[in-house]
């Protein structure tokens, strides 16, 4: 072989030596004490590591701010001395994995990685990640996952290890709540554009039964490959339909949703438009697309708790981000639900074993507070688990005053659980739970809307 | 269904053939005169769009002086792509080189998302409005990018016919016999190389005032970009030129009926076409490595 082959095999073996290092070197011991004073309580070292996976995008700006979160909550209980449980401390290693959006490939590589190399056995946070590869992985090796999902790949009576938190299958309360809005501002008919994955096809299936429950008419949906670059064919085909309101429901990219909304508004749409998941970020983006005036009035679900939130745990929380941070950012904040229940079932139990942690999150019966408010597991007798499963996430709901996004109420954990039950048509299977089980209790939070009828 | 609608269709088509006509151009550029099949062509789009916003927003640049230096910027980093690595990897084959530009992209769009961020952004708008005629809306915004993919592809065809460029159809044509008539290879290949990547950054930055730009968008036009190509026939300019608009008012009309299997229809009819003509409507079929 000639000179220059040499070299770049020994270039190679070189480069491969130093990441084969870097893969096995030992991590530098983690300072626990306090920055700037000496630990006066003379915290016991933790003898026992507990290791926690989460598999979000870290291509999108929601796993970016999950991973800072979820990592934040582990710092939080490493100064404390680790985390106490059952008698001993627990040093927590918070390993964010990026599984890609919604690649089933990429997803299914995390997954191995997480639970067969790295031997993890708690799932706790997804963002993008593709729920049915998933439970094929967790399931037989006995790992509880604690994901965002609302297909049916997650709901079978068979899995022992699977919570769906933050479920939407019972967040159709807010849904229902912002149509409901529309509706009264004179919304007939409403179509909802979203792209061509299987969550959105169920999950907009849902967003219609609660239009159809606040009274407007849903056409036929228009879906989009996510690698859609021009948005006017879709603009084109709203226009088409001439539809009082166009619901972005579950479109994630928010490039997306900018490209969308610039496109409606070049076809000439000037009715009711509700944007999907933004943040103020989003809606400046947006503003500079389309103007101020065209968002005055808009609805949607609102993911700033500063100045709603009043738990002095959860404020702490805030104000430590924003410490460790600097400025406040909401992308990920309503999707680290998962932790606070994990927490709450960890700390009752005592344990960190799988089995006793998923009994307890399958028995719950109250409602745990996270940064953006209560959320709560419930059963899901219409297909046949009777074990608290889904959680219904309260919401916050926001409307665009002069161009800024003004938080304006919240949908309960009861207003998201019951609305979606009656909009799913699923009042005869839970009506039958409940006359077995007993009914559920609720957070103490004032309902929006009237239960009486169901 | 009304002509308006019809039309309007037609039109959105256009707009979008207009973006895939520059972007497949600097493809078939390289592929033809370098035979490099370059996979990160459609970061360079990607990368003029930022650069183009980031001249506007952070250096507070007049957008004409952005799109320069977009189009300088990403020509720039064609020409560090060529020398850097492919000038060392072609004399191992095509295939290693084109595994190369896989590698690059995927750097190149990681070190986007670093530096830029994992959120879109935006440029406010050039030209605001739209015209309206008998039912049928073009945003002015658009029809800058259509003027303005026009502009770029006439220069391009005059930049053709100049000194460098009719030696890089010469080095096309027969790389050894264009060598034979003093014309150096290595000078023509860098040139071509930044000519080709600047198509795709002057795309980007075209498109910016008119789309978010994100951390994703080369990879998702680049599928595009390559359809385009097939279509119009590798080693073919005027090939891809056609095939753009074709493509892209194909995609129109099949989204207006078809909805997300729009795409599966587009692909479906490629490959129709490609079997009674390998070589696309106006190219010739890709030669196999080796021959």
């Amino acid at each position: 072989m000639s000179k220059r082959y040499w070299i770049a095999l020994v270039l190679a073996l070189i480069l491969g030596l130093g990441v084969f290092a870097v893969a096995c070197g030992e991590d530098e011991p983690t300072d626990t004490t306090a920055a700037g004073g000496t630990d006066t309580t003379a915290a016991a070292e933790p003898t026992e590591t507990l290791k926690i996976g989460a598999m979000v995008s870290l291509s999108t700006p929601q796993g970016l701010e999950m991973q800072k979160w979820l990592t934040m909550f582990a710092k939080i209980k490493n100064e404390a001395g680790g985390w106490d449980i059952g008698g001993t401390k627990y040093k927590v290693d918070y390993i964010v994995y990026d599984c890609g959006i919604a690649d089933a490939t990429t997803a299914r590589s995390a997954y191995e990685k997480a639970i067969l190399q790295d031997g993890i056995k708690y799932i706790v946070g997804t963002w993008t990640d593709v729920p049915g590869v998933a439970v094929t992985i967790t399931e037989p090796n006995q790992v509880l996952w604690m994901g965002t999902d609302f297909s049916p790949d997650t709901l079978n009576p068979e899995f022992k290890y699977t919570i769906r938190a933050q479920c939407l299958s019972f967040a159709l309360g807010a849904a229902y709540n912002m149509q409901k809005y529309y509706v009264d501002e004179g919304a007939k008919t409403s179509v909802i554009v979203d792209t061509d994955t299987l969550q959105a096809q169920v999950g907009n299936a849902n967003w219609a039964k609660a239009g159809e429950l606040a009274g407007l008419k849903e056409l036929e949906p228009i879906t989009f490959p996510n690698d859609t670059t021009d948005f006017a064919p879709v603009a084109t085909k709203v226009k088409s339909l001439n539809p009082d309101l166009v619901e972005l429901a579950y479109v994630s990219n928010s490039d997306h949703l900018v490209n969308i909304i610039r496109a409606l508004k070049d076809v000439g749409y000037d009715k009711f438009i509700y944007p999907g998941n933004i943040d103020p970020r989003l809606l400046e983006n947006i503003i500079t697309q389309v103007g101020k005036e065209y968002v005055e009035g808009w609805t949607g679900m609102y993911y700033d708790p500063r100045g709603i939130q009043e738990d002095p745990d959860m404020l702490a929380l805030i104000d430590r981000y924003q410490q460790e941070y600097g400025e406040f950012r909401q992308e990920g904040i309503y999707w680290i639900g998962p932790w606070f229940l994990f927490e709450d079932a960890v700390n009752a139990t005592q344990s960190t074993d799988v089995d006793t942690i998923t009994s307890y999150l399958k028995s719950m019966d109250h409602g745990v507070n996270t940064i953006c408010g209560y959320t709560q597991l419930f059963a899901r007798p219409d297909v046949g688990i009777m074990d608290t499963i889904d959680s219904a996430p309260g919401h916050y709901m926001f409307e665009v005053v002069d161009g800024q996004m003004v938080a304006k109420r919240s949908v309960t954990v009861q207003d998201q659980h019951l609305v979606s039950i009656k909009a799913m048509g699923l009042v005869e299977p839970f009506q039958a739970y409940w006359d077995e089980y007993g009914k559920p209790t609720f957070p103490d939070e004032e309902s929006l809307f009237d239960f009486t009828d169901l | 269904m009304d002509l308006g609608l019809v039309l309007q269709i037609f039109l959105n088509g256009l707009m979008i053939g207009g973006i895939y006509a520059l972007i497949a151009s600097g493809f078939t550029l390289i592929l033809g005169v370098i035979q490099v099949f370059n996979f990160a062509q459609g970061q360079f789009y990607m990368l003029g769009a930022f650069v183009a916003i980031a001249a506007v927003t952070n250096l507070g640049l007049p957008y004409p002086v952005a799109i320069l230096v977009a189009l300088l910027a990403t020509a720039l980093l064609g020409a560090v792509l060529y020398f850097g690595v492919i000038q060392w990897t072609t004399r191992s084959g095509f295939f290693n080189t084109m595994l190369v530009t896989v590698a690059f992209g995927t750097v190149v769009a990681q070190a986007a998302m670093l530096s830029f961020g994992s959120r879109e952004a935006v440029l406010p708008p050039v030209v605001s409005g739209t015209i309206s005629v008998g039912g049928v809306t073009i945003p002015n915004g658009k029809l800058v990018v259509i003027a303005g993919a026009v502009v770029v592809m006439a220069a391009l065809h005059y930049f053709m016919k100049t000194r460098i460029g009719v030696s890089m159809l010469a080095a096309a044509e027969n790389r050894d016999v264009a060598s034979l008539q003093g014309i150096n290879p290595k000078r023509v290949f860098w040139v071509t190389m930044a000519v080709g990547c600047g198509l795709c950054g002057v795309a980007g930055a075209l498109v910016a005032p008119v789309l978010a730009a994100s951390g994703t968008m080369g990879s998702t036009i680049f599928i595009k970009a390559l359809l385009v190509v097939l279509v119009g026939g590798t080693g073919s300019m005027s090939g891809a030129l056609l095939a753009a608009f074709v493509v892209g008012i194909a995609e129109s009309f099949a989204f207006h009926f078809f909805g997300h299997l729009g795409l599966l229809v587009i692909f479906v009819l490629v490959a129709i076409l490609i079997f009674f003509r390998p070589g696309g409507l106006l190219g010739k079929p890709l030669p196999v490595p080796g021959e």
